[in-house]
């Protein structure tokens, strides 16, 4: 399937360069990181969030009773109990929680030739969220460094990825309309929280 | 009726452990069961429980509990396959322990059994490629996190800000791990290891270290709890404490996502077995990283807050420290059989069967188990004497 990943609906988006580039190219550019094949799943259980990407919203969940950011798969709020689980858009603005650059490059499914980064995002929100750069990055940004939230096109579905650019000094800036990226730096909501704990990881393995 | 004795370990039995493809768990796995009952004493016809712990992930051969008719057992009164990842070994052994006591069986094997290592890829490459599409984990595959090294290393690089250590006090762990190998000859890896070898490995995702990572192997473990009377030659190892703890952490700020909680399951352990901390001869922890042998002996109050490092690097954990850690080389140089690996490693020494990495007079163990991103954790208090 192939959403339209590039259509920027925050009216912050207007005047950025990335915001012109057309959804045609978007969904044929290939990423800068991965294959196709780790595409996720665009309808399955986190399809209010890549529904949100696909029009350059991050949305996340929120319990709909007492307003607590929940994680992408909590069924129901830890503070009160409630099921009703509203998504909705969030400001694209955090700051590096935890970090690493990852060597091993496995053959097949990773795309480039250099170590990329991972970084778990503290979102203004409150939601944790893993994601890699908007674009290659030699290095890795240190904890506590401020980002704002973009989106990579993984096999055409749209993914949150940290930009360094807008935020600070060490910035390596990239082109994102020739990388299959949606720049999208601006904040348009503030909510509370969650990003995934996910709770299906296997062995814990080298 | 219940049992006439307290309830203990009184057969631990291994398989080789494999690092090239080949064998299945459920043929590892009764391997394992018959060594430990052979070493128990006992006979196929002496069991009425069957606890059963596999590896994680949809697998076709998967063990389960088919394996009480595959391998050959008779009747049962108590069949399970227990699941809390990482912390299930432990925990199989709470379980095995409580049932005898309730009455509801004699003499309980727990196996766990494991063949990750495939023909044609290495076992990096076959853990990048699990984990689907869907969900949260779908969305991080999408990022680049394949496997479980990345994940661990976001938890590294987290530990290092909050607890100030850093790769030197990886380094210590890996080296002090290494040096407890050398005497164990169900070791895999046996070589010497000291610094200048460990910053020369491979750099997987920073700040772990191929030397960081524990060495999957085809194997298995079994062993033997019995409240009866058994015919084994070595000492009954008993169950003093044990205690879980399975700590909510959010994925959300202010709180910590990928630390902290455990502390109440060794808490639990100790209080139960009228121990404390000062008691404890050896420590056996789950040590998937080498980070997370860092994390636990802060988490589980081993030692002061944020000073993990520093008593690594004293020698402390290493062979002739007055701390012993991972006195078999864990799972980082020793076998990586999750929950297993800390449990079975325990009981030798309680037996004294260490040989030449035998920690003299050990005879009080912790035995710390971990499951998922250190979600879940599963501790015991093992003693030479019974806690009644
Ligand atoms: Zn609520």
């Amino acid at each position: 399937m192939s959403p339209n990943t590039a259509s920027p609906a925050s009216p912050a988006e207007a005047a950025s360069p990335a915001a012109v580039t057309t959804a045609q190219a978007q969904v044929q550019a290939e990423d800068w990181l991965v294959d196709a094949a780790l595409a996720p799943l665009a309808d399955g259980s986190l399809a209010p969030l890549y529904a949100g990407a696909a029009a350059g919203e991050l949305t996340l969940p929120f319990c709909a009773a007492c307003g607590l950011a929940l994680e992408l798969e909590q069924r129901a709020c830890d503070g009160c109990g409630a099921t009703d689980i509203h998504w909705r858009p969030v400001e694209r603005a955090g700051s590096v929680h935890a970090v690493t650059l990852v060597h091993r490059r496995e053959p097949g499914l990773v795309r480039v030739t250099e170590p990329y980064p991972v970084l778990d995002i503290e979102l203004a929100s409150g939601h944790r969220l893993i994601m890699t750069t908007l674009t290659a990055a030699g290095s890795a940004p240190v904890i506590g460094r401020p980002v704002t939230i973009g989106f990579r096109s993984v096999g055409g579905v749209a993914v949150p990825a940290a930009s360094l650019d807008p935020a600070g000094a060490d910035a390596a800036p990239g082109s994102p309309t020739t990388s299959g990226t949606i720049t999208a730096p601006d904040p348009s909501a503030a909510g509370l929280p969650a990003a995934a704990h996910t709770s299906s990881e296997p062995e814990v393995s080298p | 009726m219940a049992s006439p004795l307290e309830p203990a370990v009184v057969g631990l039995g291994l398989t080789p452990m494999s690092l090239s493809a080949g064998g299945v768990p459920v043929d590892l796995a009764i391997e394992a069961v018959a060594s430990a009952l052979a070493d128990a004493g006992l006979t196929r016809g002496d069991v009425d429980g069957l606890l059963v712990n596999s590896s994680q992930g949809v697998r076709p051969d998967r063990l389960g509990v088919a394996l009480a008719r595959q391998g050959g057992l008779g009747d049962l009164r108590l069949l399970e396959h227990v699941e809390i990842k990482g912390a299930t070994a432990a925990a199989m052994i709470q379980r095995a322990v409580l049932a005898i006591r309730a009455g509801l069986a004699r003499t309980v094997i727990c196996v766990f059994a494991d063949a990750p290592l495939r023909a044609g890829g290495t076992s990096g490459s076959t853990y990048a490629h699990s984990g689907g599409n869907d969900g949260a984990r779908g969305l991080e595959r999408a990022s680049g996190v394949l496997g479980s090294v990345p994940t661990y290393a976001l938890l590294a690089s987290r530990y290092f800000a909050v607890s100030g250590g850093d790769p030197e006090d990886l380094c210590a762990v890996a080296v002090s791990t290494r040096a407890w190998a050398l005497g164990n000859p169900d070791a895999v890896v046996r070589k010497p290891l000291d610094a200048e070898g460990y910053f020369a490995s491979r750099m997987v995702s920073a700040p772990l270290r191929v030397l960081d990572c524990a060495r999957p192997v085809n194997g298995a473990v079994a062993l033997v709890v019995s409240g009866e009377a058994t015919p084994g030659q070595a000492p009954r190892v008993h169950v003093r404490g044990m205690g879980q703890a399975h700590p909510m952490r959010r994925r959300r700020a202010p709180g910590e996502s990928w630390f902290g909680g455990g502390r109440a399951a060794v808490d639990g352990a100790l209080a139960m077995a009228g121990l404390t901390r000062s008691d404890l001869d050896v420590i056996e922890l789950y040590d998937p990283f080498s980070v997370v042998t860092l994390l636990l002996l802060e988490e589980y109050g081993l030692v002061e807050p944020g000073q993990a490092g520093k008593v690594v690097r004293s020698g402390a954990t290493a062979p002739g420290g007055d701390l012993p850690v991972n006195t078999g080389g864990g799972q980082l140089s020793g076998f990586y059989l999750q929950g297993m690996t800390p449990l079975a490693e325990a009981v030798v020494q309680l037996r004294g069967a260490g040989g030449a990495r035998q920690v003299p007079g050990a005879s009080t163990a912790l035995v710390g188990g971990i499951g998922g991103r250190v979600d879940h954790h599963a501790c015991l208090i093992l003693d030479l004497e019974p806690s009644r």
